[in-house]
């Protein structure tokens, strides 16, 4: 990642969304050249997107960067107290780098529905969405088999959960940044390599 | 179904809060739920309450409870109302959970042909873990013959 891309990471911010007829429309502009978040079942229509958006048992953020609107997170199915099913859509297609501030949103929900625990089904037509869950500390705890008919297909639907202490868990390693790598080793006038043994200027000198 | 129905059957739920699959629904929500999603009493009068919850994909959440609390013996009345969900299009697959702690219940899913598919922890309202079963038409079929 170059600098611009880590300004732009972390420019990403979320906010509870305020709902509008303006803003559900603009938001289904968006929202409906994602095949990812639609199916063979339910209409894909803006009547419906609205009903979704308006139901007392879901609860939405939008993700802005620079003043744009770039994604959507939403908790649905919300079991005050225990559960709610979690999707998520950035619209500019962008996922990786933005994991912290996914985690923080997340965690904005989470204590503000007092939840244990948060769900996500993620079919196997999906594994973009799946290595996200993975990366944010989602555990897979089990398959429905053709849990989800797409495009004509059925496929196979993981479960994926996490709960409050390992949400807590991942947001102290993400915050912590990304993994300490090694600098790669130059060679000297003579073409050999040196091989330190001070540690990396980032690892923490004592435990 | 009627509104004295739906009196009637949050009233049993209330007696037995525990019964429908431990989760804990609003009267608003039940009101709603009622009114639009396939539900099934069973008995005259009735003695039970099945409600299929459709989501995303064409799979089907079961919520049911028996006011007496009686299931075996009664799995061809069980299987009967999944036939006619799968019959009416409403799912292609119909799914059950059961808290972990509750062993009849499992093993009343498995005598109709539900096979475990994983265990989504502690989401019962004694945070408990839940089990999750699933139902083809295939299997429905297989469990039939059998």
């Amino acid at each position: 990642m170059n600098s611009s891309e880590k300004q732009k990471a972390t420019d990403l911010t979320f906010r509870p969304l305020v709902l509008t007829n303006e803003k559900i429309e603009s938001l289904w502009a968006e929202f409906s050249q994602f095949w990812q978040v639609f199916d063979d079942v339910l209409p894909k229509t803006l009547d419906v997107f609205r009903q979704t958006l308006m139901s007392p048992w879901n609860a939405f953020y939008e993700f802005v960067e620079n003043g744009q609107v770039v994604g959507l997170a939403s908790g649905m199915g919300i079991r005050p107290g225990v559960d709610a099913v979690i999707h998520i859509a950035m619209f500019d297609r962008r996922l990786r780098g933005r994991e912290l501030v996914f985690l923080m949103c997340l965690g904005d929900f989470m204590v503000q529905y007092k939840l244990r625990r948060v769900t996500a089904f993620l079919a196997d037509d999906n594994p973009m969405a799946q290595k996200l869950a993975r990366r944010l500390g989602f555990v897979l705890e089990g398959t429905m088999r053709d849990g989800m008919k797409r495009r004509g297909q059925f496929w196979n639907t993981q479960m994926y959960g996490m709960l409050i202490e390992e949400l807590y868990g991942s947001l102290k390693t993400h915050a912590a940044g990304p993994a300490v790598v090694a600098p790669s080793p130059k060679p000297d006038a003579n073409g050999q390599y040196s091989l330190s043994l001070d540690p990396a200027p980032s690892e923490p000198s004592s435990v | 179904m009627l509104m004295g129905s739906i009196l009637y059957h949050w009233t049993q739920l209330q007696a037995s809060p525990a019964a429908y699959d431990d989760f804990k629904v609003g009267w608003d929500e039940f009101r709603q739920w009622m009114s639009y999603l396939p539900t099934y009493e069973i008995g005259d009068p009735p003695i039970g309450l099945f409600t299929f919850v459709p989501t995303a994909g064409g799979n089907a959440w079961i919520q049911g409870a028996m006011y007496d609390w009686k299931y075996e013996g009664r799995e061809s009345v069980f299987l009967a109302i999944a036939m006619d969900v799968f019959e009416r299009g409403e799912a292609h697959r119909v799914t059950s959970t059961v808290t972990a702690d509750r062993g009849q219940a499992r093993d009343l899913m498995i005598r109709m042909g539900f096979t475990y598919e994983g265990t989504i922890r502690r989401a019962g309202l004694r945070e408990q873990d839940v089990e999750v079963y699933g139902l083809h038409k295939e299997d429905l079929w297989q469990s039939q013959q059998e």
